[in-house]
């Protein structure tokens, strides 16, 4: 197991640490979907880019809420490109998780 | 938990559909493997396929359409077993009748018989589950694995979904036992496309708007449907491909906005409002949308090819396609971001909420109850007609509603943290148990004391005796189990009936026989009227365990029979206990095969409930009878044959005779057998009889001349 999953296990599953901001999941799919999907993938936020593709980014609490987006793109027949996780809250020095 | 028999409905081969004839040749190419796996995404029309094969192939097949709740493993076999009755009359009658049973079989058992239930059939079947990704569980996976391993040659299984099912599939694929249809073998080739398109939907379109809409949609069978859909009517297709066919955007996000917009705003308000129903039927529709029609719509909606699915013969149950329902549900969020709009979607789950109680259907009233975040009537209905909802197999989504409530909303309906307390304590989470009721506690604070209030403390008294059983704290079980019996409304059976209970309990723990057993009769009675079958089950377990204190062995036996009658098999902790008492009566009885035939069966049971305490009582007994063995081949060979008692002792009184003979007091032997002391003294005295002497000294003498010691 890597350093960085023991973190996550660890953050989510020690309920003292759901205060700490979930980390932030990229989608990259198939075909350009409008803001308007927001609500449908859990506020994640919806932007088009380039090349008909669609970002949908934002936090995800845990591994639970991430298979929930997956199974939601499944169902719609939605072809995922790539998934990443973008940022490991962890990672940033103390100043800047304060200002987060 | 009724049937819904609409799921066992084999979808009617639409009258027009685009024949397929090179995957109906690969499919009944693999008739004789094991498995079909159909596997691809939404969309692909996968259902349609497999029914044009059924409705050709000549073989009788059983069809199951699972959903989300079908991931309780009892519920998943009890529809794969009604789905075979309808092709096989009388399938497996037996383990359905365990499985309809209030409590949970062992699963294992059940499992065998149903596979040797299929050995049996005659002739050759097929067994169809579609949307098998809709499970998620597993134990139902394992059920799965099992039957595909153990499937009898003439029974051939065809699982349609969109993931690929948790089965060993390279294995499989290896063995040649999987026939594998997936998204590449379901996309409509170009000359599919034409046909679908011109025929099928009645269009007349060019062979290079084909070509487009083909490439657009890459074959995918719903964006296809919906992009003929938009066609219809429009004065202008070419244009319409041609924009289509340069947008970016999501295929059916695209095309479902064209479509909806092609109809009556009537028609419109109908699809979006009615996405929120699981199924749909006239009335339901017509109560939800406070107008008339109903029925007309959604036979209006079918032969309109608008994606909508009947789910029996007489048209009168449907339910839209998965994809079209998603999409309509989407579009239905986006437009209700204001807060007017979601008040009118609140109101429509709750007028579908009344519909569905009007209807006796407490699960799907409370379902819309809960989504329409009325909280009082999604509180009143948890609890049931009589009976909570989660002690009636539906504890997912009571938990997952529980889940999704804060705490302020817990304060406002303090019922509510009794039932999440009482939720958690049937699921095993003990821990937060006391929390909760404490909670509650405070939120009742300053609350009139009307009849309501009296109820609901009691009920949290009855929670706290069942804690203490836990804890064998006599004393706290007594004072609760008093309390809540004083202060629950006298027509709250469910609660006074298991109270009665842990107040027997008590009792017994405390040697207070003839308390007990009013107790234990009293929740008996009451555990019967209402059918709370587990209650009745302990109820009669601790008579038995009275009856056996008492010395009537002959009683006892026949009341732990009857638990085990009752219980069937499922793997529940009374049945191990009911075993234990019959190997206890039966050891006393000499009958030391017997004794070890339950001993074995307790320790079996005890192993599956994983139970570690349990299972060192059950070895420990099995011990002592193999002990006794021992000493009765010794007894047998004793030396005058002229000295031989002329009733011999039996297995436990040679047990007792030992340690008499080791100079323990009766306490301490009661104590080491687990027995009351008037029941040691009860032993004594047929020991003494037996041996014909009159005090302890010269029954150890006379055992020793015997040789039985």
């Amino acid at each position: 197991m890597t350093a960085t999953t023991g973190r996550t296990m660890s953050r989510e599953t020690h309920p003292e640490n759901q205060s700490a901001a979930p980390p932030i999941w990229q989608f990259r799919v198939e075909g350009q979907l409008g803001p308007e999907w927001s609500d449908w993938f859990g506020g994640l936020t919806v932007e088009a880019v380039e090349g008909g593709e669609t970002l949908l980014r934002g936090p995800v609490v845990d591994q639970a809420a991430l298979h929930g987006v997956l199974k939601r793109l499944r169902d719609l027949g939605i072809p995922l490109i790539s998934l990443n996780r973008l940022e490991d809250y962890s990672a940033y020095p103390q100043a800047d998780r304060e200002e987060a | 938990m009724p049937i819904v028999a609409t799921k066992l409905h084999l979808p009617s081969p639409r009258r027009q559909v685009v024949a397929r004839p090179h995957l109906i040749e690969k499919l009944n190419a693999g008739l004789h493997r094991k498995l079909t796996v159909i596997s691809a995404p939404a969309g692909f029309g996968k259902s349609t396929l497999v029914s044009a094969w059924l409705a050709e192939c000549g073989r009788p097949a059983a069809w199951v359409s699972l959903d989300e709740r079908d991931s309780d493993p009892s519920r998943f076999l009890m529809y794969v077993i009604q789905a075979l009755q309808t092709v096989v009359p009388g399938f497996g009658e037996e383990v359905l009748a365990t499985l309809q049973g209030p409590l949970p079989p062992a699963l294992e058992g059940v499992l065998t018989a149903l596979v040797n239930a299929l050995a049996a059939i005659d002739e050759a079947v097929l067994l169809v589950l579609d949307d098998t990704h809709a499970i998620e569980s597993p134990p139902v996976d394992h059920a799965l694995a099992f039957f595909v391993e153990h499937l009898p040659p003439h029974v051939h299984l065809v699982i349609a979904t969109r993931e690929d099912p948790r089965l060993p599939l390279p294995r499989l694929r290896a063995r040649d036992h999987v026939t594998e249809l997936r998204a590449a073998d379901l996309r409509f080739t170009l000359d599919e496309a034409a046909t679908f398109l011109n025929q099928v939907m009645g269009l007349q379109l060019a062979a290079d708007d084909v070509r487009q809409l083909e490439t657009r949609t890459e074959g995918w069978i719903a964006g296809l449907q919906l992009a003929a859909l938009s066609l219809r009517g429009h004065d202008d297709a070419a244009g319409f491909i041609r924009t289509f066919g340069g947008s970016h955007r999501f295929v059916l996000d695209y095309l479902v906005e064209e479509v909806l917009q092609r109809q009556s705003e009537r028609m419109q308000d109908f699809l979006l409002r009615t996405s929120i129903l699981e199924r749909l039927c006239g009335p339901l529709c017509e109560a939800l949308l406070e107008q008339g029609g109903g029925q007309e719509t959604l036979a209006a909606l079918e032969s309109a090819n608008l994606f909508i699915v009947p789910l029996d013969n007489e048209r009168r149950w449907y339910r839209y396609h998965h994809l079209f329902a998603d999409l309509l549900k989407q579009r239905l969020l986006s437009t209700s971001s204001s807060s007017a709009a979601r008040e009118r979607v609140a109101a429509d789950h709750l007028r579908a909420s009344i519909w569905y109680e009007e209807n006796r259907m407490e699960l799907e009233a409370f379902q819309h109850a809960a989504a329409a975040h009325d909280l009082p009537r999604a509180a009143r209905l948890v609890e049931g007609e009589g009976m909570p909802l989660h002690f009636r197999g539906a504890v997912t989504p009571v938990l997952t509603w529980l889940s999704t409530l804060s705490q302020a909303d817990l304060d406002a309906y303090p019922a509510l943290w009794v039932t999440s307390a009482s939720v958690d304590l049937f699921v095993g989470r003990f821990a937060g148990v006391e929390s909760k009721l404490q909670a509650a506690e405070a939120a009742l604070k300053g609350i009139d004391g009307d009849a309501r209030t009296r109820d609901l403390f009691g009920h949290i008294a009855s929670i706290r005796a069942t804690l203490a059983v836990g804890f064998q704290d006599a004393d706290t079980i007594l004072m609760q189990s008093r309390r809540a019996l004083e202060l629950l409304h006298p027509g709250n059976l469910p609660v006074r009936t298991a109270t009665a209970w842990t107040l027997g309990h008590a009792h017994q723990m405390r040697g207070d026989r003839r308390a007990a057993r009013e107790a234990y009769t009293e929740a008996l009675a009451q555990s019967e009227a209402i059918g709370h079958v587990v209650i009745t089950l302990a109820a009669t377990i601790g008579l038995g365990n009275l009856e056996e204190e008492d010395q009537d062995l002959e009683r006892a036996s026949e009341t732990y029979r009857r638990v085990l009658q009752l219980a069937g098999d499922s793997p529940l902790p009374v049945v191990c206990e009911a075993h234990l008492g019959l190997g206890r009566i039966c050891y006393a009885w000499n009958d030391l095969d017997a004794a070890e035939r339950h001993g074995q069966q307790a320790a079996q049971l005890a192993k599956q409930l994983e139970n570690t305490g349990r299972f060192a009582a059950c070895e420990e007994f099995l011990s002592r009878v193999a002990q006794a063995r021992d000493a009765l081949a010794v007894a047998a060979e004793a030396p005058d044959p002229a000295q031989r008692l002329i009733e011999p002792l039996n297995a436990r009184e040679l047990e007792i005779l030992a340690l008499i003979a080791r100079g323990l007091s009766n306490r301490e032997i009661g104590e080491q057998l687990f027995l009351a002391l008037d029941t040691v003294k009860g032993y004594n005295r047929s020991i003494f009889g037996k041996l014909q002497v009159q005090r302890r000294t010269e029954a150890v003498a006379r055992a020793r001349d015997l040789a039985l010691l």
